[in-house]
């Protein structure tokens, strides 16, 4: 009991640090966002309790962006987890060395940053890019890319795609073959031994994937304008335009807490699917 | 319990220590190796890169720290947030209307700066709004109108090409509230600054009815697309328009004949600064003919000084969009700053569009 203590009060100790990080940086923020959310600044400069910027967030024009949002974002997730759980078991198969190389290719366009690879993709997307200059060598006709929701979520997909493979293939790595051999062994075929060892196995990787992408992906505001053309407004872009080009900060703060709100219960429900808890961590 | 007090107070002393920041930012003003700083805002790609350099080789005991975005809007946001320490400001004449409303402009010691002469006479004839340049120095001047490529469209001097079927797909719009929403009040045929309900809404439908010909919705980013022939017309401000006419020779600029847009961006410094004195003379150098011609050169757009134009090249004083005969102005429109109550009507109907 005594030795218990002692070590919760040292690690108590080492997260100091962390805390307050977390109190100046993330916490008090977030304070000052529900305190923007929940006032309004009335006649004088007075600074008036409501509940008005929260109504007007459910408005229909701002619900249709939040379902556009919606929409993109679990297309975008889909994608990721058709192609990411092959490439991840497919990472879980090979040998130690050729897993590390592989698993660092998909790794390394990230230690560029985002909005830098995003650009690169508008010169190759371009109708006189690339990838179009190539087709035109063809003999076929330009394809317009760019400025379309198509570019979008292959911006998205793109961009997200590591953080569906890598708690994937974690979760494959840990994974007992034993128990795959037991299936085959009580006489189950290969289909039936995915279905039902493989895939509930891998459960808790695909549900700390699903969020890892969703929620970027949800709330992503630059893609939408560099690869969409400022055509297709997500939610991000929307309380971006409040607070830089309307300075509408009470408003924008409304917003921001209804997706945080929607965010929580998302995760809430991803989690109750979760029971394994293997994806907790990474929430 | 204990702990959760804990958390608050520790979250009360951080709210405290942020907002302090912010109201202790002036103090920074002689940062930088006992440079005094000057916080210059700007728009992106807006000045000669060289000419931050030697104005700082010819004050040693001053830094230009310039930041930049892409809007009026941002920039009154920017210099209006609480902490954020800006000195000098260049924004477009309804923006400065609004800022000298709003009582945050200190007031240009024009008698005491060799270069105000360059700008009396332009002054006192274009900016009714402060002609006596009491607040605001005019840095450059142009129209918003319509570029197009030769090779896709022919013909164009109305603001109707942007709803024509036949560019579907080939037409870029200004990212931009009062640009684009101009664009539909214009071609409806009202004014610029309507503050009438029914034709900003009008205008907002008519641009929600073009949206399927727009290719892109942009703002600086539009010049690529323009000089590569990815699109076939662009509403455009005339100095980036002057700058793609030069990287691709199929493209024309146009006033279109319904009318358009005529701005003045001015150098404005804020009364919250505490390097007056710097900062005046960092506009006053500014102001200077071979540093005037300097700018415009690089940026495109017109300067309003006469003895200026001595100094640019004569391929640029022919090209359209950079000179435009004083005739054709006649039909151009300056935005006006407009009430909250009005503004409002405008954001609505903006976000109408966008989220359409």
């Amino acid at each position: 009991m005594d030795t218990r203590t002692k070590a919760l009060d040292t690690s108590k100790a080492l997260s100091f640090p962390y805390v307050v990080w977390l109190v100046i940086f993330i916490l008090a923020p977030l304070v000052l966002i529900f305190v923007y959310a929940f006032t309004t600044t009335g006649s004088g400069g007075v600074t008036i309790l409501t509940a008005e910027n929260i109504a007007n967030a459910f408005s229909p024009t701002y619900m249709s962006v939040f379902w556009r949002s919606v929409v993109y974002a679990l297309l975008a997730t889909g994608i990721c987890l058709l192609l990411g759980y092959p490439v991840a078991y497919l990472l879980s198969r090979m040998k130690p060395r050729t897993a590390s190389i592989v698993s660092m290719l998909f790794i390394l366009p990230m230690w560029m940053n985002f909005l830098l690879r995003t650009y690169a993709w508008r010169a190759l997307l371009d109708n006189n890019g690339i990838i179009n200059q190539f087709l035109g060598s063809l003999g076929l006709e330009p394809v317009q890319f760019l400025y379309t929701g198509g570019a979008i979520l292959f911006g998205l997909v793109y961009n997200f795609l590591p953080f569906m493979i890598l708690p994937i293939y974690s979760v494959f790595q840990k994974m007992d073959r034993s128990c795959l051999s037991a299936a085959y062994d009580l006489g189950a075929n290969k289909w039936q031994a995915f279905w039902k060892v493989t895939l509930p196995l891998s459960r808790g990787g695909i549900v700390s994937g699903i969020t890892m992408v969703f929620m970027p992906a949800m709330t992503t505001f630059v893609i939408t304008r560099l690869l969409g053309g400022g055509q297709f407004m997500m939610y991000g872009d929307l309380i971006e335009m409040q607070f830089l080009q309307m300075s509408e900060w009470n408003f924008g703060s409304a917003l921001a807490v209804v997706m945080m709100i929607l965010t929580i219960i998302f995760m809430y429900v991803m989690r109750k699917y979760d029971k394994e808890g293997e994806g907790a961590g990474l929430m | 319990m204990k702990k959760i007090t804990l958390v608050l107070a520790i979250t009360m002393i951080a709210m405290a220590f942020l907002g302090g920041c912010a109201s202790s930012g002036g103090a920074n003003a002689s940062g930088s190796g006992g440079k005094t700083v000057v916080n210059f805002l700007n728009w992106g790609d807006y000045i000669d890169p060289d000419v931050i350099p030697s104005f700082e080789a010819e004050n040693p005991d001053i830094k230009i720290n310039m930041t930049t975005v892409d809007s009026n809007e941002a920039m009154y946001v920017t210099t209006s947030t609480e902490g954020s320490q800006i000195d000098v400001v260049l924004p477009s004449e309804y923006m400065i209307q609004r800022m000298m409303q709003e009582d945050m402009l200190a007031e240009m010691d024009t008698a005491s700066m060799e270069n105000y002469q360059y700008v009396e006479d332009f002054t006192q004839r274009t900016c009714d709004y402060d002609p006596e340049g009491k607040y605001s120095l005019p840095y450059s001047w142009g129209t918003f109108g319509l570029i197009y490529n030769e090779t896709m469209a022919q013909d164009v001097d109305s603001w109707d090409a942007l709803f024509d079927p036949q560019y579907s797909g080939k037409i870029l719009m200004y990212d931009s509230m009062r640009d684009s929403l101009g664009v539909g009040l214009i071609k409806l045929g009202y004014s610029l600054n309507s503050e009438n309900q029914a034709d900003i809404d009008a205008a907002a439908d008519l641009l929600i009815e073009q949206k399927p010909l727009v290719l892109a919705y942009g703002t600086d980013d539009l010049r690529m697309s323009m000089v590569n022939g990815s699109a076939a017309l662009a509403v455009m401000y005339a100095g980036d328009a002057a700058y793609s006419m030069q990287d691709n020779p199929d493209l024309r600029y146009v006033i279109p004949k319904e009318g358009a847009n005529i701005f003045v961006d001015a150098m404005c410094i804020l009364k919250t600064t505490d390097v007056y004195d710097e900062a005046l003379r960092f506009v006053d150098y500014m102001l200077k003919p071979e540093i005037a011609a300097k700018n415009a050169e690089y940026t495109g757009y017109s300067t309003p000084e006469e003895a200026a134009l001595e100094y640019i090249s004569a391929e640029m004083k022919d090209n359209y969009a950079f000179n435009p005969p004083a005739e054709d102005l006649v039909i151009c429109e300056y935005y006006k700053h407009l009430d909250q109550d009005v503004l409002k009507l405008y954001e609505e109907a903006w976000l109408r569009v966008k989220a359409a």
